[in-house]
């Protein structure tokens, strides 16, 4: 099974291209290109900001909603064997799986998980979603900027309800952080990009959908953007030496749900979805 | 309809019962609120209940101490150093129903052993407020809602939407922390909730509920380091009247949120052990 994705991989990089083009107008364009572009980008919901001058990822007054977490995105291009083209919402720079600078073991975890149809992902036990995990994880997630307490916070609606927090206050990285799901993180802007420096994970969540692997050395750089009002660019690069030979990167485009409200959704709440997890042992 | 018929008459109710439990000068029999920092405010001049630029720290939801909505025996004597409000009911005033009174001693007698708290649930209302690892209270003008992140147990937050005057249509999806919608008179925060799940405990304590619970929230913060709780609870399902108590938070100069996770290899329940009641 590991070899179908291999022997594959080359056959949909062709799609790849293909798809590249057609996708180019169908998806968020990176910038307008076209007279038609240029004038939907005039008429286009002015991006809202905070009293600051920061860029707000937040809705406005007039304007609820928040990002709904896009299924079926992934850090790396034609990661499921039966993809026939990348997600139409990740990143055009992703990596194809093929190139992704995975150490054997780490690549062993990956085909394992995938090869039993990510069955045993632990966000389906109502663990928080870590990393990149969190940014596809559906029912739409809030991002609170907190100038008061300088802190930054991200609600993923479901799951288990959790919340994650981003120390804006310029302290440095913690030497030796206790390990946690969501680890220790630090952010600065740079100009309407929210960067944000990670370490202190543990190794107990998939960093993203497709199970990708990782350990507890994981340093994380995600870069947040709001290109349009409608879209988030979300972006992270993964510093491991534990599982990776060198840092890669990957991320996709999170569309705006207008609407979208915080509401109780609650994975610990009789959670029957574990058992019906199946998949085969590798 | 009928509902909201019986919601005007209760909030009705709920305002005459407010004007005595919680009078300030009834609150400062118990604390001298007087002293102190003055409370922050918020640009457009709301009171915040968060920390400020030049000082982190959150509400620790106060374990004991009588920081419950009742005084569990009347042999309590709330007058030492007590963090219950000074109106605050003995068990033996509040208004139960005879099943929902049993219920409660069933809860006492069993050592609280079932606790769902324990089990990873979210809180609830009141039992939000007295969870260990503290309570940030985020108040976000642009989108019209205060969120109130738990840091203890399931890591779990709650939204409370100041821009709706009414509820959603019924029926309501009973949810553990409900439909809360809010608004501001004067400094103070009154939540009105519905839609509440059966599956919570009210307080600590074991105080019990039914889907038919309408709560009135008041939250101040009348200096610095003190936050006021007040719940006024009303649930026919469950008691005769509607009744009221709270407590005193403090605030904690240098708690942050972290990643306290519940659901993480949680070993307490088959630890909590009591009689079968």
């Amino acid at each position: 099974m590991v070899t179908t994705v291999a022997s594959t991989s080359a056959r949909k990089r062709g799609l790849v291209a293909v798809t590249a083009a057609v996708l180019a107008l169908s998806s968020f364009p990176a910038a307008p290109q076209a007279p038609g572009a240029a004038a939907a980008e005039a008429a286009a919901k002015p991006i809202p900001r905070n009293p600051d001058g920061t860029i707000s990822f937040a809705g406005t007054k007039d304007d609820v909603g928040n990002w709904e977490g896009p299924p079926g995105t992934s850090l790396a291009n034609n990661v499921f064997e039966d993809a026939l083209a990348p997600n139409r919402l990740n990143l055009p720079t992703n990596l194809e799986l093929a190139d992704v600078p995975f150490q054997p073991w780490a690549r062993e975890v990956y085909d394992q998980r995938q090869r039993s149809f990510t069955k045993d992902d632990p966000h389906t036990r109502c663990k928080p979603s870590g990393a990149a995990r969190l940014f596809h994880t559906p029912y739409g997630f809030e991002v609170l900027q907190l100038a008061d307490t300088k802190e930054i916070m991200f609600l993923p609606v479901g799951a288990p309800h959790s919340w994650r927090v981003v120390h804006m206050d310029g302290r440095p990285l913690p030497e030796n952080p206790s390990p946690t799901w969501y680890g220790t993180s630090v952010g600065h802007w740079e100009g309407d990009t929210l960067v944000i420096e990670t370490v202190g994970f543990n190794d107990r969540f998939w960093i993203s959908r497709e199970g990708v692997p990782h350990t507890a050395q994981l340093h994380t750089t995600e870069r947040i953007s709001r290109p349009r009002f409608e879209q988030l660019r979300y972006e992270i690069t993964i510093d491991d030496p534990g599982a990776y030979t060198k840092p890669w990167t990957g991320g996709w485009n999170i569309p705006w749900s207008a609407g979208n409200e915080p509401f109780d959704y609650l994975c610990q709440d009789n959670n029957l979805d574990p058992a019906r997890m199946v998949g085969p042992s590798p | 309809m009928i509902r909201s018929a019986r919601l005007g008459l209760l909030v009705a109710c709920g305002a005459a019962v407010g004007a005595f439990a919680l009078s300030k000068d009834a609150a400062a029999q118990f604390r001298d609120l007087s002293q102190g920092r003055p409370a922050p405010r918020t640009a457009d001049g709301r009171i915040s209940f968060s920390g400020t630029p030049d000082e982190v720290g959150n509400w620790e939801g106060s374990t004991g101490n009588g920081a419950e909505l009742i005084y569990p025996t009347p042999e309590d004597d709330p007058r030492n150093g007590t963090d219950a409000l000074p109106t605050n009911l003995s068990v033996e005033r509040v208004p139960f129903q005879p099943w929902a009174r049993a219920l409660f001693d069933h809860r006492q007698r069993t050592y609280l052993k079932d606790e769902p708290h324990v089990r990873c649930k979210p809180s609830g209302v009141a039992r939000l407020f007295h969870t260990p690892y503290g309570l940030e209270i985020l108040n976000l003008p642009d989108s019209g809602e205060v969120i109130f992140v738990s840091v203890g147990s399931p890591h779990s937050w709650r939204v409370v939407d100041l821009r709706a005057t009414e509820h959603a249509p019924s029926p309501l999806e009973p949810t553990r922390y409900g439909h809360s919608i809010g608004h501001w008179e004067g400094d103070a925060l009154v939540i009105d909730a519905v839609g509440f799940a059966a599956s919570f405990w009210m307080n600590r304590l074991g105080l019990p509920h039914t889907e038919q619970l309408h709560t009135i929230e008041r939250i101040s913060r009348p200096n610095f380091d003190t936050l006021i709780y007040e719940v006024t609870i009303d649930d026919p399902g469950a008691y005769t009247a509607t009744w009221s108590g709270g407590f005193y938070l403090s605030w904690r100069k240098g708690n942050e949120p972290f990643d306290y996770l519940c659901q993480d290899n949680n070993l307490d329940p088959e630890r909590l052990v009591g009689p079968e009641g």
